[in-house]
């Protein structure tokens, strides 16, 4: 089976298991107890029986739930998210203006952790029993054990406040303009526009969450990355090359590193999620206007379209962040896609 | 029933963490039942009570955890919060154990379109972050602890069903399920008294190592306010209804928050020492 092939094939689960994702949120929209009109419309719905008649007729509410869900469906193809009320305004353009500031800072925070992970992962592979390996293992159980606001507030209390070099919230210095949209990813603007008073506030706004994200999960990868190049440093075709020679510290980089990436994708996908859980409260915290923030603040105010709108869009990126270990699978061990 | 015992014994003190791990969840279950039967006759004050002491006392001999802004003692307090953390892990882990062990064991054992209609489905689950699904479905049937509960055990069983499946698969081949077969025993009978047993101690391994996922799970909601409101005792609510207080009486915010790190941490040395010793068992 060749690369496109298998690709295709990965393509098509993903689809389903967004369908699936549609008809999970479809299902659970259908349990909010009362009149959906009503529901959306408040008091509305009373004093305006047309406009109540026009939702009706809009969202198909008195077509079979089948011919609902077809519709629904079909109005998520194209876009159609409905109406934000805690918002005032479409689903989706509190989506495409909160997703980018959600996915620079995840993006930073991924590369933080997997440069972070690394470099301890090997560390504690090389001094595996001692120190560095200690204080790897000490730093993977506090960030798996901690509650997802724990760290976040650590920061806080100690780089904002005890030793206060950085803001404590925000997405950039209030006195600064955001650089206008072009990518709408803030800190690729401001790059393009030229505005480095922007891009450096925007930076130090980044740091404090970015890094509470890290340090949650790269002790995760540091064991992981540990326990696979130990096991790769036991095996035959190890010992074949510390017989015949070559140096230690080329068999850790060469062979051992190297046979480790795999399994460093497959966890990437895995912190990827658990990122996204804790930029919930990480957002909430340092007060930064993403998405985690927004389905926060759906959820409490019982926007429904909004947060099943944030609910679908968490879905798709976790499908496409799985299709992007995939590729890179077939990139790095070309077995992969053989089968 | 000795022998049953001194064999928890041997598991429990299988090495040194193993023993930390295991006094931890021994106090941490112990507070919660004797708290969750006694109620407040055991608390040094009542957790609710304002003003047993001056507000912002710093934590000393009288109130080892201090007092909040309303005077209330914060040790009576973080007792009386252990209740609901317990209460959520156990109830969620329980359900996720049974259903997911059940259909897993089923899927593996009975392969074919049941195991692929149960695989898809838990496909699902895994790709929508798990705290916002509960953060959505406790939305939909509306915030309080037993909804979130509800929220929680729903979203939680995937795991179980895809762990039991595969041993369902290891299981099956063997000679003593073949045995079984020959014998006429009932396809259900099979499933429930030879796989889903022998899966068992896989599954109680990673659901002990899992108990403080959902402690994490759950005192995150309810710091979020999807739980019970302050002044309820509660370790995730604490920690945001103090959070204000963070830089100048930073013990408020905190000492809940360490509360939660310290037994999930006993959670995952037990866990982790139960997975070796079973490891050895099956080497041995």
């Amino acid at each position: 089976m060749g690369l496109a092939t298998f690709l295709l094939r990965r393509i098509i689960a993903g689809a389903f298991v967004l369908l699936g994702v549609v008809a999970l949120t479809f299902v659970l929209s259908h349990l909010i107890p009362g009149d959906p009109v009503v529901l959306w419309l408040g008091r509305t719905a009373e004093t305006q029986p047309t406009l109540a008649a026009i939702y009706v007729k809009m969202y198909h509410l008195h077509d079979p739930l089948y011919v609902q869900f077809f519709y629904y469906v079909n109005g998520l193809l194209h876009f159609q998210l409905g109406f934000s009320p805690s918002r005032g305004e479409p689903v989706l353009q509190a989506i495409t203006e909160s997703l980018p500031v959600t996915l620079q800072l995840v993006f930073l925070s991924m590369v933080l952790t997997t440069i972070l992970g690394i470099l301890s992962g090997i560390l504690s592979a090389i001094y595996e029993g001692r120190l560095p390996d200690k204080v790897s293992r000490g730093v993977y159980l506090f960030g798996t054990a901690s509650p997802p606001f724990l760290i976040p507030l650590l920061l806080v209390l100690a780089l904002t406040y005890l030793i206060p070099v950085l803001p404590s919230g925000g997405l950039i210095n209030e006195l600064i303009p955001l650089p206008s949209a072009i990518t709408g990813f803030s800190l690729l603007d401001s790059v393009i526009v030229g505005d480095w008073s922007a891009f450096g506030s925007l930076v130090q706004h980044m740091i404090l969450p970015a890094l509470a994200l890290s340090l949650a999960s790269y002790g995760i990868v540091t064991r992981v990355l540990r326990s696979s190049i130990l096991e790769v440093m036991g095996s035959n075709f190890v010992r074949a090359a510390r017989a015949r020679g070559i140096p230690e510290r080329r068999i850790m980089y060469n062979y051992a590193f190297k046979n480790s990436l795999v399994e460093l994708i497959t966890l990437l996908t895995l912190i990827f999620n658990f990122t996204l859980t804790g930029d919930v409260f990480v957002e909430q915290i340092f007060s930064y206007p993403g998405l985690g923030r927004y389905a926060l603040q759906t959820a409490l105010s019982s926007d429904y379209p909004g947060l099943f709108g944030t609910t679908l869009v968490y879905a798709l990126f976790v499908v496409a962040a799985n299709l992007a270990a995939d590729v890179l699978y077939a990139v790095v061990d070309p077995r992969i896609s053989l089968y | 029933m000795n022998n049953r015992l001194n064999e928890f014994w041997r598991l429990v003190t299988f090495n040194r963490e193993t023993k930390v791990g295991f006094t931890i969840v021994a106090a941490f279950m112990a507070t919660a039942i004797v708290e969750g039967i006694l109620g407040n006759l055991i608390l040094p004050y009542d957790p609710i009570r304002t003003f047993v002491a001056a507000p912002f006392s710093p934590p000393s001999l009288g109130h080892p955890f201090g007092t909040e802004e309303l005077g209330r003692d914060m040790l009576s307090r973080v007792i009386a919060g252990t209740t609901n953390d317990a209460i959520v892990s156990i109830v969620v882990i329980v359900f996720a154990f049974v259903l997911g062990g059940l259909l897993g064991s089923m899927a593996g054992y009975r392969g074919g379109w049941i195991d692929e209609v149960l695989m898809r489905i838990t496909d699902v689950f895994f790709v929508i972050p798990g705290l916002i699904l509960a953060m959505v479905i406790v939305t939909v049937l509306g915030p309080s602890i037993l909804n979130l509960t509800i929220a929680i055990a729903v979203l939680w069983w995937p795991p179980y069903a895809r762990l039991a499946r595969s041993e369902a698969l290891r299981i099956a081949s063997a000679n003593f399920v073949e045995s079984a077969k020959l014998s006429g025993l009932s396809t259900p009978r099979i499933m429930f008294r030879h796989i889903f047993r022998t899966a068992m101690p896989t599954l109680l391994v990673y659901a002990t190592l899992d108990i403080g996922t959902v402690v994490l799970t759950y005192s995150g909601l309810a710091y979020l306010g999807f739980s019970v409101s302050p002044p309820a005792p509660d370790w995730g609510v604490m920690v945001a209804q103090y959070e204000e207080y963070l830089f100048f009486d930073p013990w408020l915010p905190l000492i809940p928050a360490v509360v939660i790190v310290t037994v999930v941490i006993g959670f995952s040395l037990l866990g982790d020492g139960l997975k070796a010793a079973m490891q050895q068992q099956r080497g041995r």
